[in-house]
């Protein structure tokens, strides 16, 4: 009888136990993504390729290629391994997408061009995802003594002000090589959260600004380097220009 | 006795009679990559195979893609001119005549469009151009498609290779573009200089090469590369000897061809052409993409001092203001010297890319 008694107690809390449903394991959480555009400006005008603007000179300018490497971006300690091309013509506003929490960027470090270490490395051992593979940097990469190109302007302009457009100067400004290099730093990203997951910012080059500052530019005289021999004064000048115009 | 012969006579002549049942078992095909050039990215929907190439290789040698049986893929890009046709425009059938020079087929797999032009994004796309054209093959694609499935042999080779007994343009074109993927050109005497420039560890084969480099040589690549000299590697360089981009490069004042313009309707494409690579360049006379010019002196006279400015002109042509980088005889020597070390003599041998036996 004790027995009994004993199985019967024993049967609901089998059949409770029988009929519980598996725990729900705890929700993976996905991981947070940063995605950084580049848009360029000339002055306060969003800019397009092609298109034709007036400097304070009245020079007409109009820009045909629009091209940077950023890489190292860092911020107290934490480093992102990615590198970063912007290529205008090629895929417009897209710069940085990855993996990363934006509070943890809210300022960013980052280096203008490529680091050493990865200027003069095998361009063709890069993933071919990376946009250093020698198959997406294409002719951004000189070779691999002098690395990579970090900043590429090439633009057209009509020094003659006068009723007809006739673009007949060129601008081409590739500037790479290791001392060239330029520290960036950007406090306070405005970041925007666009999801969940995903947050956003955008960067903005004023190719108006890179004309004027912290150097004027002589646009009649000073219309060429290749951060060749001999253009290290104005290859400096050139990229401080441009590191100056980016901002948030 | 005589019932048993004569029924396993029967059984003997089956037998012989039985054609060869065609399996789909495809077997992976693994490119040999030197170890400088990047990887090759192959297309999801079109994987190399044993099969595929052999069947590739075949169609295209093969006459019957062109309207009278007079002409393959080959008859235009032949294996000892690198895969290019020493004529300036190549003969189609009845020999009609285009206005382009045909290009070389050389690490294709790498190539982010096709045609001077670029009007072909991928190299399956590239090859349904020809076959239909009609100053080339001139036999449109349905036509095309019954002639090569009136084969047994094709009939099989295309389940084996594909999975299907229905030929398509497209799986022939998949075909032939897995063959030209295999066309890698990577053991040049530069491909040496490269590597050892850039620190790789040479082989004692390679060692042995770079040990017969001459001064000429070296110097017609200092030259190559200087932005004072002959300036050319903004457009060539790197393992594989070219950049991805069009380029007007200062043939004409105005343009006779309009080139990329053609494709993308935009003026600033006016007489801008892919930029071809170098490997090879030796044998692939005559030049540009019309052939106007029959020798390398020709080409490096262009570069030196026959320069025409237009509004297009490629903006790295610096010296296009004074016609060009105006090499003396001296320099136009060692330049040559040095493009001459681009020839790849066990591409142009390798009998894995020669016709194959009927």
């Amino acid at each position: 009888m004790k027995y009994k008694l004993l199985i019967l107690s024993a049967l609901p809390l089998l059949l409770f136990f029988s009929c519980k449903k598996d725990k729900p394991e705890d929700p993976v959480e996905e991981p947070k993504e940063i995605q950084m555009d580049l848009v360029p400006y000339f002055g306060s005008q969003q800019l397009y390729l092609d298109s034709v603007y007036t400097t304070d000179e009245n020079y007409l300018i109009q820009f045909q290629e629009v091209r940077l490497y950023m890489s190292n971006f860092a911020h107290e300690g934490r480093i992102l391994p990615d590198v970063a091309l912007f290529n205008l013509r090629q895929t417009q506003h897209a710069f940085l997408k990855t993996q990363a929490d934006a509070g943890d960027f809210t300022s960013i470090n980052a280096y203008l061009g490529i680091d050493s270490l990865r200027n003069h490395a095998d361009p063709s051992s890069f993933p071919t995802t990376s946009p250093l593979n020698v198959m997406n940097a294409n002719d951004m990469h000189w070779g691999w003594n002098p690395g990579y190109i970090f900043m590429y302007i090439d633009a057209k302009i009509d020094t003659i002000p006068d009723a007809t457009v006739n673009l007949d100067h060129f601008l081409s400004f590739h500037i790479g090589k290791d001392q060239f290099k330029q520290n960036l730093f950007f406090s306070n990203v405005p970041w925007t959260a666009v999801s969940g997951t995903l947050s956003k910012a955008t960067l903005k080059l004023d190719l108006k600004q890179f004309l004027y500052a912290p150097y004027i530019l002589d646009l009649k005289g000073e219309n060429i380097s290749h951060t060749g021999p001999g253009q290290d004064d104005l290859s400096l000048r050139l990229i401080r220009n441009f590191a100056n115009a980016l901002h948030f | 006795m005589k019932y048993i012969l004569l029924f396993a006579a029967i059984i003997i002549g089956l037998w012989a009679c039985k054609k060869d049942k065609a399996v789909f078992e495809p077997t992976p095909y693994e490119l040999e990559i030197p170890n400088h050039f990047p990887q090759m990215i192959i297309p999801a929907d079109n994987p190399m195979t044993l099969e595929g190439v052999e069947l590739g290789r075949k169609l295209f040698y093969d006459t019957r893609l062109s309207l009278d049986n007079s002409i393959s893929c080959a008859s235009c890009h032949d294996q000892q001119y690198a895969f290019t046709d020493p004529k300036q425009f190549s003969l189609g059938v009845g020999d009609s005549v285009g206005t382009r020079n045909s290009m070389a087929l050389v690490n294709l797999g790498w190539q982010q469009f096709f045609f001077w032009d670029g009007r072909a994004k991928t190299l399956e796309e590239q090859i349904l151009g020809p076959v239909p054209n009609p100053v080339e093959m001139h036999l449109n694609w349905d036509k095309a498609v019954i002639k090569v499935g009136e084969s047994q042999f094709y009939r099989n080779e295309f389940f084996r290779v594909f999975g299907t007994r229905e030929i398509t343009k497209e799986d022939v074109a998949k075909a032939i573009a897995q063959f030209l993927r295999t066309l890698i050109s990577g053991t040049s005497k530069y491909d040496v200089i490269y590597k050892q420039e850039n620190g790789f560890t040479l082989t004692s084969k390679e060692q042995a090469i770079w040990n017969e480099v001459t001064n000429e040589e070296k110097a017609g690549y200092d030259l190559f590369k200087s932005l004072n000299g002959a300036d050319c590697f903004h457009c060539h360089n790197g393992a594989l000897m070219q950049v991805q981009k069009y380029s007007n490069n200062g043939l004409d004042a105005v343009a006779t061809d309009l080139g990329r313009e053609a494709v993308s309707g935009s003026s600033a494409d006016r007489g801008k052409f892919k930029v071809p690579t170098l490997r090879n360049i030796a044998l692939t006379a005559p030049y540009m993409h019309d052939g106007r010019f029959a020798t390398l002196d020709e080409v490096i006279e262009h570069y030196s001092s026959g320069v025409h400015q237009s509004p297009t002109i490629d903006p790295l042509i610096e010296y296009a203001f004074q016609g060009g980088v105006q090499l003396d005889a001296e320099q136009k020597q060692l330049l040559k010297a040095f493009l001459n070390t681009l020839t790849d003599y066990e591409f142009i041998s390798n009998p894995k890319f020669s016709k194959p036996q009927e």
